[in-house]
């Protein structure tokens, strides 16, 4: 009984990544975890980066966790897009790519891809996500981002797909108040 | 940040011992206090408290909460109803409290600097005064010392019957921990200044010494009280080239609310607001949906066990529809501390509903915008206090943000159930509101006013290669809840107000000082629901 209840017992401490664990991470837990969890304080981007090696790993999880407060995740991908790397950049295009991310994160992961890719990588990224994407919500996060990143590039094509969608122009009106920010500049 | 709101302008009050002067037996030695024993100070008393003259268990319960830990009663209730000013456009209406007739003294109008006089009942526990901007008449923001504030109405020089100071706005020296960092505990009231230019208040006592002296003498000192009409930007004018843009044409109509006798308990009513948004637009949640909902029922359920720890029977929440308009622009609502006509406050205009408890906005998405491309917060509040029972100004809310809330089953447990998790997210938002300040800011060199919460200072807690950073305004060290979960000098992170929110630590902690707090705030209702 003791070995077939071992598996269980190792999901259920797999649940969320930020609950304390006896693998020897839990120093890198209990950072991140703690940095993730900042109530309503934003955390700069050099105490994601001092987090040290392993982290990188741990934040991927915890961004992915299904299991987790979406804000949570959220929070992981912040950190995930202040440390850069091959890692950050696979978990932001997987989850940004998902309709079945919850979209908080979906979101979240489309505005630290404005961080992480090249100004022509984001354009060959999310300008199709703005276009086809089937939830007007992340058609709208695609388009704040290329209006923030790129907005000399993109802010045609915004204002071209909120004027052919009036569901999509209510929500892109803050994608629309940045490029017309930059257009004055 | 609201919660971060330490104001560069210290905020400043009466050390206590000019007001506990009188002194007092105390016990150092001898048998332990009982209940019935004579005291004068609360060091006669030992654990037990010093009330009107007598030791004493607890103070009397208040008849709206003879029991804390029952279910909340939620409901449906009226959506709200409000027109699109249109994006980014700023108003701040002044508002009248909701309390009931006799409850308010309304003072009129008046200019910073003048001194109004108020009426403190016999049996007062606390006071609040509101002060609401008149006629755009005050700067909304000022530069002291190089750096751009909002502007934020705080009272100044507030009197007892007998002159004594209670509570000043004005600078002067605080005294420094054994740290090196401002240590308040020794005061009768702190305000450490929300940025609000157009809507401030405050709650008197809500520090140690004050919240003493009122149980000792089971009431605030009978009588006409005076406090001076004030803001920042009238204290900018006095501060010579440290401080740019202050004015004195600030003029405000000020209210003052009293509230007492002092209880043990008392019974919180909710307003939450629902701005979600699903992909085709529709509320991802309604009003009927969510009062009817097991998910949130356990949340709250949860919020009345956290707030159950301060004495707190959680009674009615009531769910409020926004409008569309409302609904779509604020489902990811940007916070903007540099300005006060961000999203946020914008949106907290809309808290229409007319009772005296606090309005929690429930979002899917908060972002703080002081950092592209924004960052995502757990929640925030509009001001600390928030303006319990004046709803409807820019100040007038706490927000969080939530995502799916499946229910759970069994015990209270935040590390097992998600929903529980926000339960705690949103006790602590309603603890802002109810006038507690973050135990240990990130920065561990910041920390509330009271004697009972633990500290976690960066000086003593933090690694020793990251001491150089303490204090350092441009690469702050985080005091992250794994630094801050020891026992004695080190530790903190288990309570409700620390900083930040770690699963693995955190116990939604509730000192006794920090229950006596949220217990005076005029939101909390001491008679039963009609």
């Amino acid at each position: 009984m003791i070995v077939s209840l071992a598996p269980l017992l190792a999901g259920a401490l797999a649940a969320s990544p930020c609950l304390p664990r006896a693998d020897g991470r839990e120093a890198l837990r209990s950072n991140v975890c703690g940095l993730a969890g900042a109530y309503d304080t934003p955390v700069p981007d050099r105490a994601w980066r001092d987090l040290g090696p392993g982290a990188d790993a741990f934040l991927a999880e915890l961004a992915g966790s299904p299991d987790d407060l979406e804000a949570r995740r959220a929070r992981a991908l912040e950190g995930l897009a202040a440390r850069g790397g091959p890692m950050a950049e696979r978990t932001h295009r997987a989850l940004a790519a998902s309709a079945q991310t919850p979209i908080a994160v979906r979101r979240g992961a489309i505005r630290g891809l404005g961080r992480l890719l090249t100004r022509a990588e984001l354009s060959r990224t999310l300008r199709p996500l703005m276009s086809s994407a089937s939830d007007p919500r992340a058609r709208a996060a695609a388009a704040e981002t290329l209006a923030l990143h790129d907005p000399t590039g993109s802010c045609g094509i915004v204002r071209a797909r909120a004027a052919a969608d009036p569901s999509d122009a209510v929500r892109m009106e803050s994608a629309l108040s940045t490029c017309r920010a930059a257009a004055e500049r | 940040m609201p919660s971060l709101r330490r104001a560069p302008i210290p905020a400043l009050v009466l050390l206590a011992s000019l007001s506990l002067s009188c002194g007092g037996s105390t016990k150092s030695s001898g048998p332990e206090p009982q209940p019935g024993d004579p005291c004068t100070s609360q060091a006669a008393c030992g654990q037990l408290l010093c009330f009107e003259g007598s030791c004493v268990t607890a103070l009397p319960a208040a008849p709206s909460c003879p029991a804390t830990g029952g279910a909340p009663t939620l409901v449906a209730g009226a959506a709200v109803v409000a027109t699109d000013p249109g994006v980014g456009v700023c108003s701040h209406p002044i508002v009248d409290p909701v309390f009931p007739a006799g409850a308010v003294q309304a003072l009129g109008e008046h200019p910073v600097g003048e001194q109004v006089t108020f009426t403190v009942p016999a049996g007062t526990w606390s006071i609040t005064l509101y002060e609401q901007e008149v006629d755009d008449s005050a700067p909304d923001a000022i530069t002291y010392l190089g750096t751009a504030l909002p502007n934020a109405a705080v009272p100044q020089e507030v009197r007892t019957p007998s002159g004594e100071l209670f509570y000043d706005d004005t600078p002067g020296v605080v005294p420094l921990d054994s740290d090196g960092y401002p240590d308040f505990t020794g005061f009768l009231s702190v305000h450490f200044g929300s940025p609000t230019p157009w809507t401030g208040v405050a709650t008197f006592p809500n520090a140690p010494a004050g919240l003493e002296l009122v149980r000792l003498a089971g009431e605030l000192p009978e009588g006409d009280w005076t406090m001076r009409v004030n803001d920042w930007a009238y204290e900018c004018t006095s501060l010579g080239d440290a401080c740019v843009g202050g004015s004195s044409g600030g003029h405000y109509r000020v209210h003052v609310v009293t509230v007492g006798p002092p209880a043990s308990t008392g019974a919180l009513d909710l307003d939450v607001y629902l701005a979600t948004s699903g992909p085709s637009g529709d509320p991802r949640i309604t009003a009927a949906e969510a009062a009817a909902s097991p998910g949130l029922a356990r949340l709250f359920q949860g919020v009345a066990t956290v707030l159950g720890r301060a004495g707190l029977c959680l009674g009615t929440v009531t769910f409020h529809d926004l409008p569309d308009w409302a609904r779509l622009r604020f489902e990811s609502t940007l916070y903007d501390p540099s300005t006060l006509c961000d999203e946020m406050h914008q949106m907290f205009q809309l808290s229409t509903a007319s009772g005296r408890g606090p309005s929690l906005f429930m979002v899917d998405e908060l972002l703080a915008t002081d950092s592209q491309p924004g960052q995502t917060l757990l929640g925030v509040d509009g001001s600390i206090p928030g303006p319990s029972g004046l709803p409807g100004t820019p100040a007038s809310g706490a927000v969080m943000s939530f995502g799916s809330v499946p229910a759970c089953s069994g015990e209270f447990s935040p590390r097992s159930c998600r929903a529980d998790e926000l339960a705690v997210i949103a006790s602590h938002e309603l603890g802002h509101w109810l006038g507690l300040f973050h135990t240990t800011e990130g920065t561990g060199t910041e920390f509330d006013p009271l004697t009972d919460t633990p500290r976690c200072s960066c000086a003593g807690c933090s690694l020793l290669t990251d001491r150089g950073r303490c204090g350092d305004p441009t690469d702050p060290m985080r005091m992250t809840p794994g630094l801050c979960n020891g026992v004695g000098s080190c530790s903190g992170a288990a309570n409700l107000m620390f900083w930040a929110y770690d699963p693995g630590v955190s116990q939604a902690a509730i000192t006794p000082q920090q229950a006596e707090v949220v217990r005076l705030n005029p939101a909390v209702r001491a008679e039963p629901a009609p």
